[in-house]
């Protein structure tokens, strides 16, 4: 099968959708002529023109505020959030606005909307170019939330969350960008909600997002090498989130890790870990474990900023802490 | 059908409730509406009314003291003699709380069968002894356990504190299931067995056996020969007139009895069929292909004969509460020696 990078198959999933549904626009900072500062976007406005891939001025609430308010009336949006540290300027759109639309008109309006943004450390932008903010918006009713872990996800998640008629959100990982995945030219989507079982396992779960799927993943590696065999599961969207197959892993397994980017306290790593203690904890033999990012601002100093990811080392040696009861 | 009488909550914030006077004694019977009690709070006192007909009873507040918001602070019951016979004054009761809530250890601790080290408290125990037998240590710490662990334990009604006693590092975990059910089955009625195991060379017995089946006409296998053996073997350490021995034998391990057999010439043993006691089993397994069989030991004394290349594996399983290990083991010496030399025994 043929691989295309990460960046490639959210351009490739977005040009699909766009000449399939003329209503299908596109809208923030340098999305036009310079593609955004990954390139992501290079070609579409060649192909569906400036009508339709829109440059905005410098003001997120601004463009963010206007695409609201155009999937209340007809058109679903595609607004780019350049980095997801831009998310603290349009918390009023997104969270007061697109997330209750539907709710409180009784059902009238809705707000078929996308979000795409990205998240992810070790970029060397400093604390607010770095953040992983993902757990912000899940906290909010009303917006769905997906985090691709590779190529294939991008596309199959993006899809879906064009045709979705509500509010999503879609955190991209910077860094990966330029990796590779086999992506199907045959049209797929993939369903929310449901997770993603990348390796099966029975010592313990490993539950990751986004970035930390990589790492989880080379962690079970090294565990096998070990005879420690991991299960990794990538809930692909963390609202809604696939709690039936991450209860069951853990009732085989009987331990989890949790893993994201994002900040440690009251993160994802910490909604996750509650609810498998909450109907997973009679078969739970260890107490469920985080690695989140470390809960200071990312440093500038790259030295620093590399120490406050968790990294395919950490969960490795986690896991062994978890199994041999240290823990 | 009892009523709880509770200090009510007068106030927003209010913790506890002084209660000034009862205005009706223990036993006296009360009407729906009667006032009850007369209770204090922030400057303003109120009657508290009985909500229904009967006795007041298990009055456990004393007037002038200050009492939990929500206490229960007497009963009202239909018939006197039907009132709980349990009686706590309210200023007592916080105490007994903190007993009663703190150790889920006491809980579980009814649940298991009782060990024989532990005999259960009989009712006539006061509390006193009840903690004596328990040790104070175990039964108010609480035991670290996995939940999986303490779901899978408790599905097979094992308590936790065997472990605790048996000094295994908390917390405790799924993986610490197999020896908890090897402590709770020693606890119960399964008693700890003690073994040992000798090795003895073939040579000289095989050399026996076939020069007395060569005089005699008979075929003496060598099952006669160890049950004579053990049997006076047993006789050393065992005061008994009778020794009975149950012997298991051949591919299917069929047992047969034999009653002193010592006390016959070899071509006479024949099987017994009386009713006696079993002085000691004997699994003789060298007509199969195993070397050790555990379970399925009901007397205080086993032998295991095996075949081990040019010896004979012989392993004495005991029951220590009533053979000693020094008797255990001179015994185990003694039945060695006999099948290393048996022509001594003929001397």
């Amino acid at each position: 099968m043929r691989e295309i990078t990460f960046g490639a198959a959210v351009n490739e999933a977005m040009a699909e959708e766009m000449r399939l549904d003329e209503s299908i626009i596109i809208l923030g900072e340098d999305v036009a002529e310079a593609g955004t500062p990954f390139k992501v976007l290079s070609g579409l406005v060649e192909e569906f023109g400036t009508e339709r891939v829109i440059d905005t001025p410098i003001s997120e609430p601004g463009f963010t505020g206007i695409a609201v308010g155009a999937a209340m009336t007809g058109l679903r949006p595609i607004v780019d959030l350049m980095f997801g540290d831009f998310l603290f300027l349009i918390m009023d759109q997104l969270c007061n606005q697109a997330a209750k639309t539907h709710y409180m008109s009784g059902g009238k309006l809705s707000v078929p909307m996308v979000l795409r943004t990205n998240m992810g450390a070790t970029r060397r932008s400093a604390a607010q170019h770095s953040q992983s903010l993902q757990a912000l918006v899940a906290h909010i009713p009303g917006l769905k939330v997906a985090m691709p872990s590779s190529a294939y996800e991008a596309k199959g998640l993006m899809k879906t969350a064009i045709r979705d008629n509500n509010p999503v959100v879609i955190f991209e990982d910077k860094l990966m960008y330029n990796d590779k995945a086999e992506v199907p030219e045959e049209e797929y989507l993939i369903n929310f909600g449901e997770a993603n079982i990348l390796r099966p396992g029975t010592d313990i779960t490993l539950i990751a997002t986004s970035s930390m799927v990589q790492q989880a993943e080379m962690a079970a590696n090294t565990l096998a090498d070990q005879n420690i065999s991991a299960e990794v599961i990538d809930p692909r969207t963390i609202s809604p989130l696939d709690e039936t197959t991450l209860i069951n892993s853990v009732k085989k397994t009987s331990h989890a890790i949790v893993i994201d980017e994002g900040h440690q306290n009251y993160g994802i790593t910490a909604e996750i870990a509650a609810r498998i203690s909450e109907k997973a904890f009679y078969y739970l033999d260890a107490p469920v474990q985080r690695l989140g990012a470390m809960d200071v601002p990312v440093p500038f100093s790259p030295v620093l900023e590399d120490l406050t990811v968790p990294t395919a080392q950490q969960i490795h040696e986690r896991v062994v802490m978890v199994l041999e009861g240290k823990i | 059908m009892a009523h709880e009488i509770i200090m009510p909550a007068l106030g927003m914030a209010q913790e506890t409730g002084r209660l000034v006077a009862w205005l009706k004694n223990e036993g006296d019977a009360v009407k729906k509406g009667d006032p009850l009690m007369e209770v204090e709070t922030d400057k303003s006192t109120m009657e508290v009314e009985a909500q229904h007909d009967g006795f007041l009873a298990n009055v456990s507040a004393f007037e002038n003291t200050d009492v939990p918001v929500g206490e229960v602070v007497a009963l009202i019951v239909e018939n006197l003699e039907a009132a709980p016979q349990e009686k706590k004054r309210a200023s007592e009761k916080n105490n007994n709380d903190n007993e009663q809530n703190l150790p889920n250890e006491t809980s579980i601790k009814k649940e298991t069968k009782p060990a024989e080290d532990f005999p259960a408290p009989s009712a006539s125990n006061g509390s006193l002894d009840e903690q004596k037998i328990e040790g104070p240590s175990f039964t108010k710490e609480k035991i670290l356990a996995s939940p999986k662990l303490r779901s899978l334990a408790a599905a097979e009604n094992l308590n936790l504190i065997e472990l605790k006693k048996a000094g295994f590092t908390e917390p405790f975990k799924a993986a610490d299931l197999s020896s908890l059910r090897q402590l709770s089955s020693h606890q119960g009625k399964m008693p700890l067995r003690n073994n040992a195991t000798s090795l003895v060379s073939k040579s000289s017995f095989l050399i026996f056996m076939s020069e007395i089946n060569s005089a005699s006409e008979k075929n003496i296998s060598s099952e006669l020969i160890f049950a004579s053996f053990i049997s006076a073997s047993l006789r050393v350490i065992i005061n008994s007139e009778i020794i009975g021995i149950k012997y298991k034998s051949g591919e299917e391990l069929n047992s047969v009895l034999y009653q002193d057999p010592d006390k016959f010439q070899l071509e006479n043993i024949r099987p017994s069929n009386n009713d006696i006691a079993i002085t000691a089993e004997v699994c003789d397994l060298t007509a199969t292909d195993f070397i050790q069989l555990s379970g399925d030991i009901n007397s205080d004394i086993n032998f295991t004969i095996s075949d081990f290349s040019e010896q004979y594996m012989i392993t004495l399983d005991w029951q220590p509460n009533k053979i000693s290990q020094q008797n255990a083991l001179s015994l185990l010496r003694d039945l060695s020696m006999r099948i290393k030399s048996p022509l001594k025994q003929l001397l």
